[in-house]
């Protein structure tokens, strides 16, 4: 019987058998036998569920300290996932990015059984955005914004489509913010909750943002792609925003694809459908203010147009 | 020549732009913006598109040399006698 992860279970962290996470549509085993884990863990994860141990495990992640002189002086940790360890050691301060960038990689390297994109998703009243677009474009940032901003969040890295249906399966997990977006959005929402800051990460300085608790409520209720953004953050820019055709939005969105080869033409028709169903639009913004504006605008033009049938 | 072979999917969405997708390497061309003149296809895609002849004169072949007008005309109807292409569309 599932039930909410507490701090108590701080102890269970240390355990052989650990903390089973429910992030649907999966389920992670955490141990943690070094490096500062548990609060971060606890407080990003904080409205999820901890699965018991009967339930199915999807990935077994465990942090670890290195062996030899490494375990004392400047400690290193490592991630053993599945009983690999895919990363570099990394310093023991950065144990919480290290869980998150490993459990990106454990669905991104095996759950074929969706088409993968690299991408936030939100979704207000029943309509979803997805955000496509590579490192340094603002994604984050801008999907933090949306969601503190009353959109549930689906996704902030990847967008999961289900291939036949061509629904967005929520993924939900805290918002990985870096460098000048973690002071950009604790300043602008103060009552939202972000780790302590991780400097000298190999993304810079990083910090982790909980999802709403609406978020983490709705992560099994599923949505289908009504809107599809190509955001690029330009600092004092405009904003200015172009239409984009289909075919040009799908090659883009290709781009940000994780197994889009391995699934062939399934991936291919998997991905037509999705944009079919989608205007497509390039945004480019310089103030956070005028892009949310243009979200809810966009929003609130689809609705009308949906209610209109 | 772009060349599309079996197995390549060709889609014409509603507002009639067009890709074609290789699903043997997941390049995925929107059909506007492939950057050669002449595109063949062959086999089932053939079935399920035209093929797209475009302006001849910058036409390259496969060993990257120039070829004229006549030398690509006469390598379609090769292929059109051969059946492996189903229609040629100026």
């Amino acid at each position: 019987m599932p039930s909410r992860l507490i701090k108590h279970d701080l102890i269970d962290l240390r355990a052989l058998s650990g903390v089973v996470l429910s992030a649907p549509p999966f389920n992670f085993r955490v141990r943690a036998c070094a490096g500062p884990l548990g609060k971060a863990f606890f407080a990003a994860y904080a409205d999820f569920e901890r699965s018991d141990d009967s339930a199915f495990v999807d990935f077994e992640l465990k942090i670890r300290p290195v062996r030899g002189l490494r375990r004392f002086v400047r400690p290193l940790i490592s991630l053993e996932i599945d009983g690999s360890e895919p990363f570099d050691p990394l310093p023991a301060a950065q144990a919480f990015p290290l869980l998150e960038w490993g459990m990106n990689w454990c669905v991104t390297s095996s759950a074929n059984q969706y088409l993968m994109c690299h991408s936030a998703v939100l979704a207000k009243r029943d309509l979803a955005v997805m955000l496509p677009a590579p490192p340094g474009s603002g994604k984050s940032t801008l999907c933090a914004a949306l969601m503190l901003s009353g959109w549930r969040l689906l996704s902030d890295e990847l967008a999961l489509i289900e291939l036949h249906s061509g629904k967005l399966v929520p993924f939900v997990r805290p918002v990985s913010l870096k460098n000048a977006s973690i002071s950009l959005i604790r300043d602008r929402y103060q009552s939202a909750f972000l780790t302590v800051p991780v400097v000298d990460t190999l993304k810079g300085t990083v910090a982790h943002l909980r999802p709403t608790k609406t978020s983490v409520d709705l992560a099994r209720i599923e949505a289908f792609p009504r809107l599809l953004v190509f955001p690029s953050y330009i600092s004092g820019a405009q904003l200015d925003v172009q239409k984009l055709g289909h075919a040009a939005a799908t090659v883009e969105i290709a781009k940000n694809a994780f197994n889009l080869t391995p699934l062939g033409v399934l991936g291919f028709e998997s991905l037509c459908r999705v944009v079919e169903r989608c205007d497509c639009f390039v945004l480019r913004y310089g103030r956070l203010d005028e892009a949310l504006a243009w979200f809810d605008l966009m929003q609130n033009q689809l609705l009308a147009k949906h209610y209109a049938g | 020549m772009f060349w599309i072979t079996k197995g390549w999917r060709f889609r014409q969405f509603a507002d009639g732009q067009g890709l074609v997708f290789n699903p043997f390497t997941g390049d995925l061309y929107a059909l506007s913006e492939i950057p050669v003149s002449l595109i063949i296809a062959f086999g089932d895609t053939a079935a399920s598109c035209d093929v797209l002849f475009r302006r001849v004169a910058d036409t390259v072949d496969l060993d990257g040399e120039p070829v004229g007008e006549e030398t690509v005309k006469s390598h379609l109807a090769a292929l059109v006698q051969l059946g492996v292409v189903t229609s040629v569309s100026p």
